[in-house]
């Protein structure tokens, strides 16, 4: 159904890829979730291509959830994140509060990606 | 909030002090999470905290796992909200929460048997209550930890995979919901991480 259900650029959002003969665009918080969902599969072109969306995306993601879905995301593919975690805590840092405790226990995992037991990464 | 920093740098280990923290003040007498300040626990909220939050807040982390294996449905199921009546995708979540203590077996199969049960049903937006994609479903569960992965094996849930694959010793759980009206939602999906 994820592969079904990809962007035609890369990428999947929260509903269909494709209305109306349109096609519609990713969004960074689902492809950051559908990515590791799918890292026991074998590396299609559809994984290829949500992940080469992310790792574009990634760099001008504004909003702390979606930039820690991000970083989560990107390394459990082995994607470097340093500098992403380092945005990251920057902005955290500089912007008000995080108020929904959702984002900002998802903000930690992702700030303390590598240094913990990754929650969405399958050990092999 | 102001930090420490050198030159050019950011503390991030500061950073994540101050945020562990902030996250430990703002668990609830019932054990859970909330999204923004209410007094209604959040089952996303609660297991995202307590993983978080991991090793460093011990006590913090226990009382977050009783509340989440208190608020399990008697179907294995757990609600979106404190009160809700069914089910929801945040099963996912709390599962692989749990699952990542290595422990409560009971608990573990009572939600993949739920899990399993739901696989295919429309939901019904229940979860919905926040502001993020949640009209998610289940979608597939793939467990293939040699060892950690016999309770559901045995309970002929999933099958190991082939000998020949490198996933022998690992497992993974994914879960995805449908929306109503039929259209497929690729929303909240989650992994179940050995402990």
């Amino acid at each position: 159904m994820l592969l079904d259900r990809a962007c035609v650029d890369g990428g999947w959002n929260s509903g269909n890829s494709v209305v109306d003969g349109v096609p519609l665009r990713p969004h960074v918080e689902t492809t950051a979730i559908a990515l590791p969902a799918l890292q026991d599969e074998e590396r299609s072109p559809v994984i290829g291509a949500g992940l080469d969306w992310l790792r574009a995306a990634a760099a001008r993601i504004e909003w702390a959830d979606s930039l820690a879905w991000g970083i989560l995301s990107l390394f459990v593919y082995q994607e470097p994140v340093a500098q992403l975690k380092k945005v990251l805590a920057m902005r955290v840092s500089e912007g008000a509060g995080i108020q929904n405790t959702a984002t900002l226990a998802t903000t930690l995992l992702a700030l303390k990606c590598g240094e913990m037991i990754h929650p969405f990464e399958v050990l092999r | 909030m102001k930090l420490n920093r050198g030159p050019n740098e950011l503390r991030m280990d500061i950073v994540g002090d101050i945020l562990a923290g902030i996250l430990s003040r703002r668990q609830l007498p019932s054990g859970g999470w909330s999204y923004l300040g209410c007094r209604q626990s959040s089952v996303e909220a609660t297991s995202l905290a307590v993983m978080a939050l991991g090793l460093d807040a011990e006590r913090a982390r226990r009382s977050g796992i009783a509340y989440l294996l208190a608020s399990q449905r008697p179907d294995g199921g757990w609600p979106a909200f404190d009160g809700d009546s069914e089910g929801s995708w945040t099963t996912a979540l709390a599962f692989c929460t749990i699952n990542a203590t290595g422990d409560f077996v009971g608990a573990r199969e009572r939600a993949l048997g739920w899990l399993v049960t739901e696989r295919g049903r429309e939901g019904t937006g229940s979860g919905d209550g926040n502001s993020r994609p949640s009209t998610a479903a289940f979608a597939s569960i793939q467990t293939n930890m040699a060892g950690r992965g016999r309770m559901e094996r045995q309970a002929g849930l999933f099958p190991r995979r082939s000998a020949s694959s490198p996933l022998n010793n690992s497992r993974s759980a994914t879960g995805l919901k449908h929306r109503r009206n039929g259209s497929a939602s690729v929303s909240k999906c989650f992994w179940i991480v050995p402990a």
